[in-house]
């Protein structure tokens, strides 16, 4: 008897939609059942007859005539030049004299589109985008500012960055210092991340541009091995793998990684040694072994037996209280920041340097990679992103560039932001957990069922800890 | 069957067309003039209103190539492009009724007569087949197109489209292969 899954068994073969292991199961079938068989043939033999239809010639001469009529018609603009060409009133007209949408000036519109090297006229779109466009300015002006740590000079910095190009550099040379937003925008690393397609998701998402501003994020992804761990292509499929991910998914498990004592213990070369050894994965496996590593008697004589080892644990610890504090004032400093940029927008606004540096022909080609890019710019994470000098100097760092692929993998990984937001990313700087992390090992100790359950005996591992 | 496609590449031609170079375009219309008019003739059945149709779907996706989203294909955006087309031809001639198979151009008048009157069959087949069913058997056999490209393609989830082809080909099965009903 076929059945309906059968059929789509037999479609999905005919499509070329099977895994390797479903075609195995597919021509087993075929073998093993007649009237499997025949439905398959049957199916077969009405799509080689359908295929035989071919694909039909267009008539002689289709590409000349519609390039011909391509040519009577307007050329299209990039987005980002119609939703600023629609900037009303006065920024509007600042920025677009030629595209105002009074009467008086309509007479001009096409000589000044030619001197602008674009052409078409301007075109209402919807005002979300359009004051997300006005968004980024402000925020980048903003940021030009407040990097730069003076007032503008007004016009001057335009000037300068129209001269500068004028004497033949490149935009794709401009010194994109931490800091200077509007050398960021015109750099080449812009214009390269911009252009990748997993970086521009990875800056679309608010809550990952949030972490790309803390610090120990921003340090970690500036380490050359950090950058080596993100592209180690076991651990990313560790990460994938479904085990290793439910194990992480368990709650004692995140406890576990997201704890002080354990951060630290894992930090330790000793311990990571231990984990690496294959003696320890024999013992993990043994059921007998677990049970008496999870009995809290046990695990405190062993702590016991190592009482400078725990003394430099808490040494760790202070340091680490000391680093957290630093994390908090950053917080503050940041929301202190966005505080600053909504109460000076109205002033930004009616800024010279937002019309310059917006009707600059340079950042108009950093901003133009199409449509997405334009849903970026309305996108307030991005804004702050990129006005952020920690995310700038991320970005301009070698080996995030050389990784960034790798990096924005890893972010979209949801185990993997939630092992960030229990700050375990700290851990990622210390050379010997990463060794761990990277050790197929390790990752199999962590995804042992019998590891688990022996955690979940932490109590008195922890109540011990704290005694001392 | 399945056509040439170069998405990596054609959002370089798309950049260069934004970028004012027009005759950037004549690649893209080179690449898919083929595909685009195979299923203007598919779903209308008619080669002198699928040219059109095709002629009319690349000049207006020029026109609005700036809408162009590079994170899905080019192609994808330029189908449905394409479907509004033969959409707005089809309200043009009422063309609700089954289409009328004799009308399609690319007869090869060397092959053999029984080649011909299968390929007469299938076209008829198709053309009874309904618009939602005709179009996935479209993409699918004369696109080449996968399950996750004709979904994106089409709008519609992935399980729909599984869902329509294997009824479409039911259907052609029991048009042309005299199939058994299935219930």
């Amino acid at each position: 008897m076929i059945g309906p899954a059968d059929d789509e068994l037999i479609h999905r073969a005919l499509d070329g939609a099977l895994s390797p292991e479903e075609a195995e199961r597919f021509r087993a079938r075929v073998a093993a059942d007649p009237a499997f068989g025949a439905r398959a043939e049957r199916v077969e033999r009405l799509a080689v007859a359908v295929d035989r239809l071919g694909p039909e010639e267009p008539p002689v001469g289709f590409s000349d005539r519609v390039m011909a009529e391509v040519a009577s018609v307007s050329p299209p603009r990039p987005a980002w030049h119609r939703r600023l060409a629609s900037l009303p009133g006065k920024i509007g007209h600042q920025l677009f004299p030629w595209s105002t949408h009074s009467s008086e000036q309509g007479n001009h519109s096409s000589e000044a589109f030619r001197r602008a090297g674009m052409a078409g006229g301007g075109v209402i779109v919807a005002k979300k985008a359009l004051w997300g466009v006005a968004g980024l300015a402000v925020v980048v002006i903003l940021a030009v500012v407040y990097f730069n740590g003076r007032t503008v000079d007004q016009g001057a910095q335009g000037a300068i960055g129209a001269a500068d190009r004028y004497r033949g550099a490149q935009p794709g040379s401009v010194d994109a210092k931490p800091g200077n937003a509007q050398a960021f925008l015109q750099s080449d690393t812009f214009d390269k991340l911009i252009k990748n397609k997993d970086i521009r998701g990875l800056l679309g998402d608010p809550e990952l541009c949030q972490l790309l501003t803390n610090d120990a994020v921003e340090k970690a992804l500036k380490d050359e091995e950090v950058a080596a761990f993100f592209n180690d292509k076991k651990l990313m499929e560790a990460l994938g793998d479904a085990d290793v991910a439910t194990a992480l998914e368990a709650v004692e498990v995140q406890a576990f990684m997201a704890d002080a004592e354990v951060q630290l213990a894992l930090a330790d070369d000793t311990v990571v040694a231990a984990f690496q050894t294959k003696l320890w994965e024999a013992a993990i496996q043994n059921h007998v072994t677990m049970k008496i590593f999870g009995d809290a008697e046990v695990q405190a004589t062993l702590i016991k037996r190592d009482k400078l080892k725990l003394a430099k644990l808490f040494a760790d610890a202070e340091t680490a209280v000391k680093a957290h504090k630093f994390r908090g004032e950053s917080a503050v400093k940041a929301s202190e920041e966005a505080a600053v940029q909504k109460a000076g927008v109205h002033a930004a606004l009616n800024n010279q340097l937002f019309a310059e540096m917006m009707a600059d022909p340079t950042v108009q080609e950093a901003l133009n990679h199409g449509s997405e890019m334009a849903i970026m710019l309305g996108d307030e994470s991005f804004q702050q992103a990129v006005a952020s000098g920690k995310v700038q100097a991320m970005m301009t760092d070698d080996n995030f560039q050389a990784n960034m692929q790798a990096v924005a993998r890893a972010f979209r990984n949801v185990r993997f932001q939630e092992a960030m937001k229990a700050h375990a990313l700290a851990l990622f700087v210390d050379v010997q957990f990463r060794a761990a992390m990277s050790d197929p090992d390790f990752m199999a100790v962590i995804g042992n069922r019998n590891f688990k359950a022996a955690l979940d005996n932490q109590a008195g591992l922890q109540a011990e800890l704290k005694k001392r | 069957m399945s056509f040439p496609v170069g998405e990596d590449d054609d959002r370089v031609i798309v950049e260069r067309c934004l970028g004012g170079d027009t005759a950037a375009f004549r690649t893209l219309v080179e690449r898919y003039q083929r595909v685009l008019f195979t299923v203007a003739v598919r779903m209308l059945g008619d080669a002198d209103q699928a040219t059109d149709a095709a002629q009319d779907a690349f000049v207006s996706a020029y026109r609005k190539l700036q809408t162009y989203d590079q994170g899905h294909k080019f192609f994808s955006w330029l189908y449905r492009i394409l479907v509004n087309e033969c959409l707005n031809v089809r309200r043009t001639r009422r063309l609700l009724e089954p289409l009328d198979a004799g009308l399609a151009s690319g007869d090869n008048p060397h092959r053999t007569a029984e080649q011909a009157e299968l390929r007469m069959s299938v076209r008829s087949a198709l053309g009874r087949l309904t618009p939602a069913y005709r179009e996935v058997v479209v993409l699918r056999h004369y696109a080449g197109m996968s399950y996750v490209e004709m979904a994106e393609a089409l709008g519609v989830a992935e399980k729909t489209v599984k869902s329509r082809l294997y009824s479409a080909r039911q259907r052609l099965g029991e048009d042309l292969l005299n199939w058994k009903r299935e219930p």
